[in-house]
C-alpha cells in the first residue's frame, strides 16, 4: 500500500510538472503569479513554523500543503513521568524541543531541513484515560503535501526509543 | 504485577532521596522514579548492581516476588 501511494505521488508530481511546463510559458503572467503564490506560502510557513500559536493551523485538515501524521500510544506510567520521559528521549533525537509545558503536558519540537524534507513540526500531548497515559503524537511536514512515510518513521522511531528507554 | 520494587522502602531506611541515588549511580531521576513505581519493562544487571552498591543492600531487598491473585 505504501509503495502504491508513493508511486501515485511520483506520477502526480511528474504529470503536473509536465503539464505546467507544457501549457504555462515560463515568461507568462500566470507562471509569475503561480511562482509568487508558492513562494509566499513557503515564506509564510517558514516564518510561523516555530510558533506554537499556529499549532491549529498546521494540524488543520484544511491546510493540505502540510503532510500530517497522527498516532496514539498507551502507557502504564503516570502522566507526569511519561511527560518527563518523552522530553528526555527527545533530547537524544534530532528533534529540538521548542516549547514544553509540564502543566498541560504539551511538547512542541521541530527538526531542521534535510535533503528529504523542509523540516517537521512535532506536537505531543499527554492525556489520561482509564488509569493509562495516552501519548498523542502529531507530526507535520512544514511544506510537503506528501511525506514519503517520513512522519510515520519518525513516530515509530520515537515510540521505539521510549520503549527501549523503559529498560532501566 | 508479580515483581514488586521496594526501592522506596530501602531508600527510606537509608534516609536517601531518589535524586541523590540517581546522581550517585548515574541514572536519570525519571528512570529511577519509573523503576521505583514498578513501571520499568526490565532492569539491567548493571543498574541493579549500581543500586545495591550505593544502598549497600542485596537485590532481594529491592525486588520481591508476590504471586498474582488470579
Amino acid at each position: 500500500m505504501k509503495v502504491v501511494r508513493n508511486l501515485f505521488w511520483v506520477v502526480a508530481i511528474v504529470t503536473v510538472s509536465i503539464l505546467y511546463t507544457r501549457y504555462v510559458p515560463a515568461d507568462s503572467k500566470a507562471a509569475f503569479i503561480v511562482s509568487m503564490v508558492i513562494l509566499s506560502i513557503f515564506t509564510f510557513h517558514f516564518a510561523i513554523r516555530k510558533s506554537l500559536s499556529f499549532k491549529s493551523y498546521f494540524l488543520s485538515p484544511v491546510n493540505f500543503l502540510s503532510g500530517k501524521f497522527a498516532s496514539k500510544t498507551s502507557y502504564d506510567i503516570p502522566i507526569d513521568l511519561m511527560f518527563e520521559k518523552a522530553l528526555e528521549v527527545l533530547e537524544d533525537t534530532k528533534f529540538k524541543v521548542q516549547h514544553s509545558d509540564s502543566k498541560s503536558f504539551e511538547i512542541f519540537a521541530t527538526t531542521n531541513m534535510s535533503w528529504q524534507s523542509w523540516g517537521e513540526n512535532l506536537y505531543i500531548d499527554f492525556t489520561e484515560e482509564n488509569g493509562k497515559t495516552i501519548m498523542n503524537f502529531h507530526s507535520v511536514a512544514v511544506m510537503q503535501i506528501h511525506t514519503w512515510e517520513k512522519n510515520r518513521k519518525n513516530s515509530e522511531h520515537l515510540i521505539n526509543t521510549i520503549e527501549d528507554s523503559l529498560i532501566i | 504485577m508479580a515483581i514488586i520494587v521496594n526501592l522506596d522502602v530501602v531508600l527510606a531506611q537509608r534516609k536517601m532521596k531518589v535524586k541523590d541515588l540517581a546522581e550517585e549511580i548515574g541514572l536519570s531521576v525519571v528512570n529511577l522514579s519509573i523503576l521505583k513505581q514498578s513501571k520499568a519493562k526490565a532492569v539491567r544487571f548493571s543498574t541493579l548492581e549500581a543500586i545495591c552498591k550505593a544502598l549497600d543492600c542485596q537485590p532481594g531487598d529491592i525486588l520481591e516476588y508476590v504471586p498474582d491473585e488470579n
